[in-house]
């Protein structure tokens, strides 16, 4: 391998060189520029041992509004190098920079290798992953050259045209309007060309958009909301979502206080979406054998082998209602989530029956005999019926159309009974007709008794998801696809005076 | 001042020099003048850091924490402890000098009397870093004394924080943790509370080397465990208390007050004497029935089985070894992957390398120890490629050989296991015949678990102790070694 160094003329060539990050018409960076900046990275490398190189780079536009006021708007962009140098019977040390030429490369190299000296810390090398399985690698589009053209005067465009008739009719609204793109790529100087490790990303690219408005009655006596995220800027409807949010806002105004109790609900999708979050949470086959969680079974059906007990899970039993099945499907681009290898098609509930839990490739190796991780709930899908919101209300003697929760947490974890607000407009519904705003309420409720206690289900759609960042799987929101559904029976415990 | 003035020239730009050229020499003198007088030397900012300067408790706390953390990494960089036997009276030592001075200077500001109450736990472990106990003290005095409320449930809370304070501060605070124990004891709560409070106590006291302390909350728990009804004994707060429930608490504090010395005279006659007296300790204070007894001693120490032996020869020996004093031990498994560094993230070293370096000291004082590993084969580490068990069987070789304990073997045994029925599937562990064999009906686990699985084992294959404790057990197998050695000197005359 050989080691660059800088001295004599040409290194101060290369200093009088600008450092740019990217041209403007280069906003991201390509796979032969990503393998590029691996392969010079690898070439500095002193010491031997293993050179772990990930990749980024993004650019992001961005318009906040408040009060019908633009408060931000931006383009940015930037590249991102972290390298890890693991050197035997040494240490390991890592360095990140944004900057791409050789100069910086190789100081960046040089520090880690200096951290890996003093980290008194000799690293193992990690065990290498078996290649993911030939095809296991989905090729889903997650890329859009809408979303990723959009320049400021687009996104200004937009929001003008949102904020206008909202202002026109003298409310406030506030907004949010995103447009992200990036690419992604982790490679290891030992595996280049894999087989890849469980650190190893091969390079992806992928887009983001989002666009999301309140708007708010200026004495504040009401409020609407409406939002969707999408990888294609083209598949969001801004005017509809405008209109959307303005309708709820003059609907909600001067609600009515109604006294908390058991009510018949009609849950749009995105109030749907904000209690599946507390199941998607739930899906967890370790904590389900270790005796806890709601797919559990109970402690008299548990099998003692020498005194441990062996938990059953609800693994093939019906736990939810039979109109309802929960799947993942890497290869749906309206999920928006960025391939990654050994992603499969996951069913979690088939017609109400428990199918499959998430489990980790440790488990999976230790207690099925597989070599490959389950993933859980994370961007899921959600099967639904014919019925529209419109017929689900004409169909309700009395009952709340709820447009979205807000602040739930979870109070017990056995049952998922849990807590959390509405917001953004709550009715009455009385004898087939929305009669009066009401005021908001708290609710304390399990979602599974929900799931038990559906009445009807309208057609799935996707929700308001926004993925911050393509591999930020641990991100509480969950991209999903789900229905409006009506329940019985929906325990609401108190009054809200937040508007 | 002229200094400055040529240091100040020497930094012109280049391009205001060529302008100073043109100008002339007296505008140039003017105008640098002027400039110099307008610049300050550069400085270094102070940085260091003053924790006197600190404005809250939690500041200083967190740098008290961040000295301690310090401390021990300079510690740990030029003494290796994972061989050293644990010294129980550590956690009486004072601080290292630097934490208290830190502590010291940073809660010079905050007075015992004024301080905010709201402050009251973070406030009192400061003053006894910085050795203000007198002020932690009081401090607690006020707090107790600010609960207006007639429920017990807050002065219970605050009294509770206390004695977790004075018990997780260095060097532990046995005294005070005592007396508001005590004092909580006698003023109400039912026997089975008083019970855990004096557990907590001895636990606390033992734990710390303080066996003076420790027999004393033991006898105020044979007290008031003697003085139980039925009923007490068959709730479910009994079954729950301390850590393994309420019998053993009052066994283990019969123990405690018995002590080893009365266990070694008892193990000098004879084996079964000492097992003789445990179990009639056991049904005197526990009054349970002589079956429900929890521990092995006593039982006949099956020989172990192995499907690979190392050294390759110890497969056709009996092991445990007759006419010699044996240790067997169940190695957990669980610990291979970290131990090596197999499929895992990190390597655990101290934590793999105590439970070694006991018996090495051990073996090394005894020679004949008869050393016994067992193993039950896993299959599988992580993300390593599943291993054949022969292939096991010799990482567990590479695992316990460079600890050089003399007399070791090792016995490996295949592993079998089924699978629950679909959809399930999940792989379940079979226990092995050795497993099996030393668990002699009772419910605990062997594998895989710290309570079980290390069993002494005298000359005539009895068990005698589970070892928990090497001071204990190295009691216990010199009494062996000196019975054996009398009962030759006697045959030998």
């Amino acid at each position: 391998m050989s080691v660059r160094t800088l001295n004599g003329r040409a290194a101060k060539a290369r200093r009088a060189e600008p450092k740019r990050l990217l041209a403007d018409e280069e906003r991201i960076l390509t796979k032969a520029q990503c393998d590029a900046i691996a392969q010079r990275i690898f070439a500095f490398a002193r010491g031997g041992g293993e050179t772990q190189v990930q990749i980024g780079s993004w650019t992001r536009g961005e318009l906040r509004w408040a009060r019908n006021r633009v408060s931000l708007a931006s383009d940015r962009r930037d590249v991102r190098v972290e390298i890890h140098r693991i050197v035997p019977n040494v240490g390991g040390g890592k360095a990140i920079t944004n900057q791409l030429d050789d100069e910086s490369l190789e100081a960046a190299v040089r520090a880690a290798e200096r951290l890996a000296a003093v980290s008194h810390q000799p690293v193992r090398p990690r065990p290498g992953f078996p290649a993911p399985p030939e095809g296991s690698w989905p090729k889903s589009a997650i890329w859009s050259d809408e979303t990723y053209s959009s320049t400021p005067e687009t996104r200004g465009d937009v929001a003008r045209k949102l904020i206008d008739p909202t202002e026109a009719k003298g409310f406030y609204s506030a907004g949010y309007i995103e447009m992200h793109a990036g690419t992604s790529m982790r490679v290891s100087s030992v595996r280049a060309a894999g087989p890849y490790s469980v650190d190893d990303v091969p390079y992806v690219r992928w887009t983001q958009a989002q666009c999301s408005m309140t708007v708010r009655d200026q004495k504040g006596a009401g409020s609407g909301w409406a939002g969707l995220s999408s990888y294609d800027w083209k598949s969001i409807d801004t005017a509809a979502l405008g209109a959307r949010a303005l309708q709820k806002c003059e609907a909600s105004r001067n609600p009515a206080t109604l006294e908390p109790g058991r009510y018949t609900v009609i849950l749009e999708p995105q109030a749907v979406a904000e209690l599946m979050q507390i199941v998607a949470a739930s899906i967890d086959r370790e904590i389900a054998e270790s005796g806890m969680g709601p797919w559990t079974l109970a402690p008299d059906d548990a099998v003692r082998i020498g005194g441990n007990p062996i938990w059953r899970t609800k693994l093939g039993l019906k736990v939810i209602d039979d109109r309802i099945t929960i799947d993942h499907d890497p290869s749906d681009p309206r999920l928006g989530i960025v391939p990654q290898p050994w992603m499969e098609q996951v069913t979690f509930f088939e017609k109400g029956v428990l199918k499959s839990l998430e489990y980790a490739r440790r488990y999976a190796l230790a207690s099925l005999g597989k070599n490959a991780a389950r993933r859980g709930m994370w961007a899921y899908r959600m099967s639904g019926g014919t019925t529209t919101v419109d017929e689900m209300i004409s169909t309700t003697q009395r009952g709340l159309l709820v447009t979205r929760f807000s602040d739930i947490r979870t109070l017990d974890g056995n049952s998922l009974l849990s807590s959390g607000l509405t917001r953004d407009g709550l009715w009455l519904v009385e004898h087939g007709k929305i009669t009066k705003a009401v005021k908001n309420l708290r609710f304390t409720e399990s979602p599974l008794f929900v799931l038990n206690s559906i009445e009807q289900l309208g057609e799935p759609v996707p929700v308001f998801r926004p993925v911050r960042s393509a591999y930020e799987q641990a991100i509480p929101l969950t991209p999903a696809i789900v229905p409006p559904l009506k329940a019985r029976d929906f325990s609401f415990t108190s009054t809200i005076d937040a508007i | 001042m002229p200094t400055l003035h040529r240091e100040h020239f020497g930094h012109v730009p280049h391009r205001f020099a060529c302008r100073a050229s043109r100008w002339g020499g007296a505008a140039l003198a003017l105008v640098l003048a002027t400039s110099a007088a307008a610049q300050t030397r550069f400085t270094w900012p102070d940085t260091i850091v003053d924790v006197a300067k600190y404005a809250t408790v939690d500041q200083c706390l967190a740098a008290t924490q961040r000295v301690q953390e310090g401390q021990a990494a300079l510690h740990s960089m030029v003494v290796w402890r994972d061989t050293m036997p644990v010294d129980v009276q550590e956690t009486l030592k004072p601080l290292a000098a630097p934490v208290t001075k830190t502590a010291v200077s940073c809660a010079a500001q905050f007075d015992e009397r004024t301080a905010k109450l709201s402050d009251f736990a973070p406030l009192m472990t400061l003053y006894l870093v910085a050795n203000r106990d007198a002020d932690a003290k009081a401090l607690l005095e006020r707090r107790l004394a600010d609960i207006t409320s007639r429920s017990t449930h807050e002065r219970v809370a605050v009294e509770d924080s206390a004695v977790l304070i004075y018990l997780h501060a260095q060097p532990k605070r046995l005294d005070p943790a005592e007396q508001l124990l005590v004092a909580r004891a006698r003023s109400g709560g039912d026997r089975l509370d008083r019970l855990a409070l004096y557990g907590r106590l001895m636990d606390a006291a033992r734990d710390a080397g303080d066996t003076t302390r420790a027999r004393r909350a033991a006898l105020w728990i044979v007290a008031v465990g003697d003085s139980l009804t039925q009923a007490e004994r068959e709730s479910d707060k009994y079954t729950k208390l301390g850590p393994l429930g309420g019998d053993l608490m009052i066994f283990g504090a019969v123990q405690q007050i018995v002590g080893v010395k009365t266990l070694v005279d008892s193990l000098r006659r004879g084996t079964m004497a000492m097992v003789n007296l445990e179990r009639t300790m056991w049904l005197h204070y526990t009054k349970q029935r002589p079956e429900s007894f929890p521990l092995p001693i006593g039982e006949h120490a099956p020989p172990v089985a192995g499907d690979i032996w190392y050294p390759r020869e110890a497969a056709g020996e009996r092991h445990p070894a007759p006419g010699h004093v044996s240790v067997v031990e169940f190695v957990d498994g669980s610990a291979l992957g970290t131990c090596l560094g197999i499929g895992s993230w990190g390597v655990i070293t101290d934590a793999c390398a105590y439970p070694f370096s006991s018996l090495r000291r051990l073996s090394d004082r005894v020679p004949g120890l008869d050393v016994t590993f067992v193993v039950g084969t896993r299959g599988n580490f992580l993300h390593a490629k599943p291993p054949s068990p022969a292939e096991e069987a010799e990482l567990y070789r590479n695992w316990i050989e460079p600890f050089r304990i003399k007399g070791a073997v090792l016995s490996v045994t295949t592993r079998d296991f089924w699978n629950l029925p679909a959809p399930d599937g999940r792989r379940i562990d079979k226990l092995t015949p050795n497993s099996i064999g030393y668990s002699f009906g009772k419910s605990w686990a062997i594998e895989g678990n710290s309570f079980g699985g290390k069993y002494l084992i005298d000359q005539d294959g009895i068990i005698v102790d589970v070892i928990f404790n090497e001071q204990a057990t190295n009691e216990f197998v010199d009494a062996l070694v000196q019975r054996q050695k009398a009962g030759g000197d006697r045959a030998a005359k």
